[in-house]
């Protein structure tokens, strides 16, 4: 039978608790995620734009796989931009 | 009451009209009937190609040829720039795992092609048991596991001497074993609440780093060394790892680099370098951004349900959920078809992205039968008129109605099937589909190379084929590989990994060449003409038509030296 004050408090329905211990591995919520797919937007369209800086295009100015690569790194980062408001919830 | 059997359990339809649950069920078997009838038509496919004993996809005796070198204790990475001119650019395992069969029965072409068949009714069958184990419906299990194969790319590539299947079956049940790992030990409240209890935590204790995660994290590796476009489905295993605990998904990453790494530099080193030339650099290509947009369209197109349903799960579970390891697998294999682009790629790199879409089909499909089933009077929050609407009768028979009716049409937009014969013909008749590749065979796709069933005179052309090779005087230059087993003749060249590592300054063809000018082959059989332009006009030049033969719609060109 579980002793009352010892047992654990239950979390509360649509969130997690972090940090219990030094070692939990608590898993990510959607605001986290929502920052991680941000940078990696906005590094990959940083690395799609760069290329031209490196020269390695092989097409003056933006080419078209180039174009399509810094495209999709947008819509990746306004991805993350949607999940920022969904908060604590597991992503 | 009329039980409808959409599962295990018979789903209990009474909520809905008695009419309805009779057109449910009876448009479930004719889904069903349609989906088993394609299955039928991809056995019989697979049972022509196991009796077929030449190439029928160009390579398919080179990755034979692969297997017997491994059956010796040899690799085939190696340099191609000497004679025989021969490497192989794909990892070794499906070719290890073939071995076995062409040791027994010899270099035969059915081994590696049986492998292959059975690797995609494996794959089918852990889709459908996915299904099964996360929604409880045993008949949607069985349509979802069937959709996949129903799939043009599936039934083209499934019974080939190729390794993509094998590869895409190790992925499937690499996701599959890895899906619903969720430790549920202290700190991981998560796992409550929002997402029920996995019915085998009891089978797996709770534990950071338990049998399932050793077992999947093997699974990946398998199929990474089967074939490197499973580097994608690492990914999203490791993403789905990394949402759930970032610390051991990191471990894993760290454990899986390590192993892999180890097990690629051992290759390697036993290979003197040819492996990391062979399988790394001579896979780096042309790319062509136009080539794969015409990929994506066409397989949205002819995966249109499966599509939408899989886009929709993962919306779902995005916004209003958890991102499941499916829906992850699903968008990292549909973002893995942009290499598709690369040259000599095909539509094969939308396979995996197939299986991931007919899964999360099964999924939703489960998830709605339950919903129907279900009785809104359990439910604790308010109902709004938005939910009246969505938990009203009139719209549970529209969805009862609507799956069946989503894999009819799915059957419908990926249907193949021969159009000759007492019972092909008048079934392409009542269909409304005739022969569109010239060979007897009808395909949504429209014309495909893969697909129609060898004839007789397409086996009698392989046997002139390679009788004129074995009467040659040393040497054959053949570009498929299967005429020189059947002849006794040593194969000699790889034309397409020559051409790409041409074009990747990767291969210089000077020996080559100056053994053609000396007239050292006997013979010289082409199909596609794959070679590096330098060596075909060698060939041009010293060597003359000595006769044209048509196999599987393709015509060989047969060369001799010039006097």
């Amino acid at each position: 039978m579980a002793r009352p004050g010892l047992q654990a408090r239950p979390a509360p329905a649509g969130c997690y608790n972090r940090g219990v211990s030094p070692l939990s591995d608590p898993p990510l919520t959607k605001r986290q995620l929502g920052w991680l797919l941000i940078l990696a937007g906005g590094l990959g369209a940083l690395a799609g734009l760069g290329v031209d800086v490196v020269s390695a295009g092989g097409w003056p100015g933006l080419g078209p796989a180039q174009a399509q690569a810094v495209g999709a790194a947008a819509l990746l980062a306004l991805l993350g931009l949607s999940l920022l408001p969904l908060g604590d919830r597991p992503a | 009451m009329i039980p409808v059997a959409v599962g295990s359990r018979v789903v209990d339809l009474r909520p809905l009209p008695r009419w309805a649950r009779w057109l449910s069920a009876a448009l479930l078997g004719l889904a069903a009937l349609a989906l088993i009838g394609q299955f039928l038509v991809y056995v019989h496919y697979a049972g022509a190609l196991l009796r077929f004993p030449f190439d029928y996809d160009q390579g398919e005796g080179f990755e034979l040829y692969d297997t017997f070198l491994h059956t010796q204790g040899r690799w085939p990475y190696q340099d191609s720039q000497v004679f025989p001119f021969y490497t192989s650019i794909y990892p070794p395992l499906y070719h290890l795992i073939t071995a076995p069969l062409v040791m027994a029965f010899g270099p035969q072409l059915w081994t590696g092609r049986l492998v292959s068949f059975l690797a995609s009714l494996t794959a089918a069958a852990a889709i459908a048991w996915a299904v099964r184990r996360e929604t409880g419906q045993t008949v949607i299990a069985a349509l979802s596991g069937l959709a996949f194969l129903a799939s043009n790319y599936t039934f083209a590539i499934g019974p080939l001497f190729r390794q993509h299947m094998s590869m895409v079956m190790f992925e499937t049940l690499a996701i599959v074993t890895l899906a619903g790992f969720d430790w549920n030990g202290s700190g991981r409240e998560d796992a409550k609440g929002t997402r029920p209890e996995p019915r085998f935590a009891a089978a797996w204790p709770p534990s950071r780093f338990n049998r399932r995660l050793y077992l999947g994290a093997g699974l990946l590796l398998a199929a990474g060394f089967t074939k490197q476009l499973a580097l994608a489905t690492a990914l999203a295993a490791l993403a789905y790892l990394f949402l759930r605990g970032p610390r051991r998904a990191l471990l894993a990453g760290l454990g899986l680099a390590l192993v892999g790494g180890a097990l690629f530099f051992w290759i390697d080193w036993q290979t003197d370098g040819w492996w990391f030339i062979s399988i790394i650099r001579a896979n780096i290509n042309e790319y062509d951004l136009a080539q794969t947009l015409a990929f994506y369209r066409e397989w949205l197109a002819l995966h249109a349900v499966v599509a939408a349903a899989a886009f929709g799960c993962v919306i779902h579970e995005l916004y209003f959920g958890r991102l499941s390891a499916y829906g992850l697998w699903f968008v990292f294999a549909f973002a893995n078809g942009a290499l598709s682009g690369k040259f000599g790629a095909g539509e094969s790199y939308f396979v995996t992205a197939t299986a991931a879409a007919c899964l999360l089909t099964g999924l939703a499909a489960g998830s709605i039968v339950r919903f129907i089933s279900s009785d809104p009077a359990t439910r604790t929050t308010p109902h709004s008129p938005v939910f009246a609407f969505f938990a009203s009768l009139r719209f549970k028979t529209v969805l009862s109605l609507a799956i069946p009716l989503f894999f009819l049409f799915q059957t419908r937009l990926t249907l193949h099937l021969y159009t000759d014969g007492p019972v092909y013909g008048p079934l392409a008749r009542l269909l409304g589909v005739a022969d569109n590749s010239g060979r007897g065979y009808y395909d949504s796709q429209g014309y495909t190379q893969l697909g129609p069933r060898p004839t007789r005179a397409d086996y009698e052309a392989g046997v002139t084929i390679a009788e004129l090779a074995r009467q040659a005087p040393g040497p054959v230059f053949s570009e498929e590989a299967a005429f020189l087993f059947a002849a006794g003749k040593p194969v000699v060249t790889n034309p397409f990994v020559q051409l790409v590592m041409f074009q990747a300054g990767l291969f210089d063809p000077a020996e080559e060449i100056r053994m053609i000018e000396a007239q050292a082959f006997g013979l010289v059989i082409l199909r596609a003409q794959f070679y590096p332009p330098p060596v075909l006009a060698a060939l041009g030049a010293r060597y003359q038509p000595k006769t044209e033969v048509q196999m599987n719609g393709f015509t060989y060109r047969l060369l001799e030296p010039r006097p």
